[in-house]
């Protein structure tokens, strides 16, 4: 989990690998490779196949309220925004930082997407660009309090996030923003081609972009040496100083995406809104760091545990759960989740090191 | 059953063999270490030592195999059970607490009490006192831990050692990998004092060289097998040497290189308060040595060079223009390329693979259009690797899987991808087994043949007079003298390195 936490995975194994150096073996072990291989597979999909199978457990066992067009796509739409605000957090976190502004300026952002068009009346589009541009702002300002003044990112975004929350609160004086809005605002949340919602086609447009910026582009690769180790980055001249602000600024701009959608979506701007989606979102970032690229925050593996985690509570919710179920699931699975990664951590670790004290006594 | 003078000898092992997991960390090991004496272990990374100072001090039990104390068999279940029957290890690098003071340290868990139950802070003071001037250490009980240096917090945990009286055998796991020359001289007058008082000492080490005149006796293993027990004198370091790599060592090195433009200049170079009016040269193919003592300034010069601290005086020429530099990165693009001395915190990126270690600085040359290409970047990996003899279950490794010779590796096979004109070495062997020490050597010699300026730093003397060309030598932050290699020798290098310190005086 060194992307998350800035530790770094390797602690405490170097006995094993210090031994590979010189040991004689007994017999090359394939069998170290075929663990590995399978464990690989298995950290790899396992959380993928947790969903299906929880899918078909729900279906079956509710089969006429669960598996309906009904649910799904509430659930889909619903979750569009937790989709979008776990991969705004994931961002920051593959450079080992933490956004915890996310939660508050979520709340923000929808708040001036609706008063923008109610008390300004500007044209929804403009009021659009202009809440992109305050997170382009914000993640500025993020950015430079972290990498300039060298404010450690959880203190810097709580602050910017509570200030956040403060400017919203004031902003609509503790009231609800309601007011006629234009149908092309609606329209932005619909469905497409009768099936998919439209704030989930943003989420897959968002998720194949960084996927393809983090997995294929080499501001990737930058990002996770960066998370994993600053110091070493810094001298094969990759510079965090440099690199770090535009996981800020990425966030800000995805997080006003989300703020957008929100806003489309419940049609009230409402200052409490936001911070409940905070934990939710990390918890998906973090449980996803366990799948797809164990090890290290991505983009596939957080929008699956999304998905996990929100058909694990509409599950648990249809099956007659109070309202404080989801709360008290979400918690328990971030912990979770984090332990999860530390122990595949040291489990990879100690497989690798296996795998090459094997490697070194067939080389001899 | 080995006796001396009709007494039991202090320590004796027989067929010790342990192994985890099917693989033989140690097999049929044995032998002998007299009272009083000074034991020399010997060993390359992952011939068995570590497990076999795990196995007396009840860390791990042995497979099979007798340990006899004094002639009495021992069976020790924990370090704790060790330490009360006189066995103790200090590593290389003790795990104190800094922000306690040296006496706290001492009886750390042990605190004498009073008959209230309260530490006893003026007998706890008196004692530590004792047992430090016991070991003739110049050490103030109530000084904080985290101002001191390792060899001193080094003499702390020996005295810990001898809080339950005179300890019987003290274990040294590498003590001398990071002291300074002056600080493995007092810890081995202190390893003298210990002997005499009829202490022995198994004294772990890389540093061959530096053992003569202090040990009695020498065992090798190698491979978790015992190889020999020679008596220490006139034992020549040659021969330790092949007994611990099982084969010669020392291949010849290429002289034949050719010596071309300046590429790297410094002129009165100085970062206030560290160092101070540095002017050096170094030519393409050339290596030029920095020499010093631990502090001297060295890292601190090569780091202002790379553009990590920002000169308050002198000029930097690369390949004869000055050049203003705020950041490493733009060292590197004029093509200064910089490893550090500490590989895992600043050199790798450990929880990366072995591919992406390698071809990090020039990720982006290798993308087209944009886009990675990850399965040339494994192929270049794995030419990197066979080239370099990187041993490794396969590229996709995590760095923090491989041992420390080839994470060495990792980190000099990086540059072999960007060719830089100018490499800075900051200790390149430091830590890492004789075998790997001397693939890394034959590295750099490749480097330089290849045109490479080389810069390199170290405290290891008898690298630095295998591979450099010119030697410098700095000692508090100054420029002392310059040798080449004809008139370079150990013992000229280290008393120009030990020019009386201005600073300790002022």
């Amino acid at each position: 989990m060194h992307d998350a936490f800035g530790r770094k995975e390797s602690e405490g194994q170097d006995s094993p690998s210090s031994k590979a150096a010189g040991l004689p073996l007994p017999s090359p072990s394939r069998w170290v490779r075929v663990q590995s291989s399978a464990y690989d597979l298995m950290t790899t999909y396992g959380l993928a196949a947790i969903l299906v199978l929880l899918f078909v457990v729900f279906s079956l066992t509710m089969p006429d309220t669960f598996p309906t067009r009904f649910n799904i796509e509430s659930l889909i739409s619903e979750q569009a925004v937790t989709a979008l605000l776990a991969l705004a957090v994931m961002l920051p976190m593959s450079v080992g930082q933490f956004d915890l502004s996310v939660g508050y300026f979520v709340g923000l952002a929808h708040i001036l997407t609706l008063g923008l068009q109610v008390q300004f009346a500007l044209p929804w589009p403009l009021a659009c660009a202009a809440v992109i541009l305050s997170g382009v702002l914000l993640g500025i300002l993020n950015g430079w309090l972290v990498t300039r003044v060298g404010i450690d990112s959880f203190i810097a975004t709580l602050g910017t996030g509570t200030f956040v929350y403060g400017v919203a609160s004031w902003y609509t004086g503790g009231k609800q923003i309601l007011g006629n809005l234009n149908n092309g605002f609606y329209g932005i949340n619909t469905m497409i081609g009768t099936v998919v919602p439209s704030p989930a086609l943003c989420v897959v447009v968002v998720a194949i972009l960084l996927w393809i910026l983090l997995e294929y582009r080499p501001l990737g690769r930058f990002f996770y040496a960066i998370g994993a180790n600053p110091r070493a980055a810094e001298l094969v001249g990759i510079s965090p100083r440099r690199y770090i602000p535009w996981t800020f600024v990425g966030s800000g701009v995805i997080t006003a995406l989300a703020g957008i959608f929100l806003a489309s979506e419940l049609r009230v701007g409402q200052t409490s809104v936001g911070p409940d989606y905070l934990l939710p979102a990390f918890t998906g970032a973090l449980l996803g760091a366990t799948a797809i690229r164990p090890g290290r925050v991505n983009v596939w593996g957080t929008v699956i545990a999304v998905m996990l985690l929100a058909v694990i509570v509409s599950g648990l919710e249809q099956t007659g759960a109070e309202f404080f179920v989801a709360p008290l699931f979400n918690g328990l699975m971030l912990v979770t989740a984090v332990g999860l990664s530390i122990s595949m951590a040291r489990r990879r670790a100690k497989i690798a090191a296996a795998a090459n004290l094997a490697a070194g006594s067939d080389a001899r | 059953m080995s006796m001396q003078d009709g007494q039991p000898a202090r320590l004796h092992l027989e067929g010790i063999s342990k192994s985890f997991g099917g693989i033989h960390a140690l097999e049929g090991v044995g032998f002998t270490v007299g009272a009083g004496a000074v034991h020399a272990l010997l060993g390359e990374n992952g011939a068995g030592k570590s497990t076999l100072v795990k196995i007396l001090t009840g860390v791990h039990a042995p497979d099979s195999g007798v340990v006899l104390l004094d002639g009495m068999p021992c069976h020790f279940r924990s370090p704790m059970e060790a330490r009360r029957a006189g066995v103790v290890a200090v590593y290389q690098d003790p795990k104190v607490f800094p922000h306690l003071d040296v006496a706290e340290n001492i009886f750390m868990g042990i605190h004498p009490t009073s008959r209230l139950g309260t530490v006893d802070r003026h007998r706890m003071y008196r004692r530590a006192r004792e047992l430090l001037a016991g070991l003739g250490v110049e050490l103030d009980p109530a000084s904080l831990v985290a101002g001191l240096s390792i060899g001193e917090i080094q003499f702390v945990e020996f005295a810990r050692a001898m809080t339950e009286g005179m300890a019987r055998l003290l274990i040294l796991d590498e003590p001398t990998a990071s002291l300074t020359p002056a600080e493995t001289g007092r810890l081995f007058a202190v390893v003298r004092r210990l002997r005499a008082r009829g202490c022995s000492v198994i004294f772990i080490s890389h540093r061959i060289e530096e053992l003569s005149g202090l040990v009695d006796t020498v065992t090798v293993l190698r491979d978790g097998r015992h190889v020999a027990t020679l008596p220490a004198a006139g034992l020549a370091e040659a021969e330790v040497v092949r007994l611990m790599v099982g084969r010669e060592a020392g291949a010849p090195i290429n002289r034949a290189r050719v010596v071309g433009k300046e590429r790297l200049r410094v002129e009165r170079l100085g970062l206030a308060g560290r160092f101070d009016d540095i002017s050096f040269a170094v030519r393409a193919g050339e290596i030029v040595g920095l020499a010093g003592l631990v502090g001297a300034g060295r890292s601190e010069i090569a780091q202002t060079i790379f553009g990590v601290s920002r000169p308050s005086a002198g000029h930097v020429f690369v390949n004869g223009q000055p050049v203003h530099v705020r950041r490493p990165r733009q060292m590197l693009a004029l093509g200064v390329a910089y490893v550090p001395e500490d590989r895992d915190q600043e050199g790798l990126i450990t929880p990366l693979s072995i591919t992406h270690n390698l071809v990090l600085p020039i990720q982006r040359r290798l993308a087209r259009a944009g886009i990675l290409r990850p399965r040339f970047e494994r192929q270049l990996a794995q030419s990197v690797t066979t080239d370099l003899q990187i041993r490794s279950a396969g590229v996709d490794q995590p760095v923090a899987s491989l041992s420390g010779g080839n994470r060495q590796k990792v980190v000099l096979g990086k540059w072999l991808g960007t060719m830089p004109s100018v490499l800075i070495l900051d200790e390149p062997t430091h830590g890492i087994d004789v075998g790997a020490k001397a693939q890394v050597h034959d590295i750099i010699e490749r480097l330089a043949g290849e045109g490479m300026a080389i810069l390199m730093i170290s405290s290891d003397l008898p690298e630095l007079l295998r591979l450099a060309d010119r030697i410098l030598v700095v000692a508090d932050g100054r420029m002392i003298r310059e040798f080449a290699r004809s008139d370079a020798t150990q013992e000229a290098i280290m008393q120009a390195a030990t020019t009386p310190r201005r600073r300790a005086a002022e």
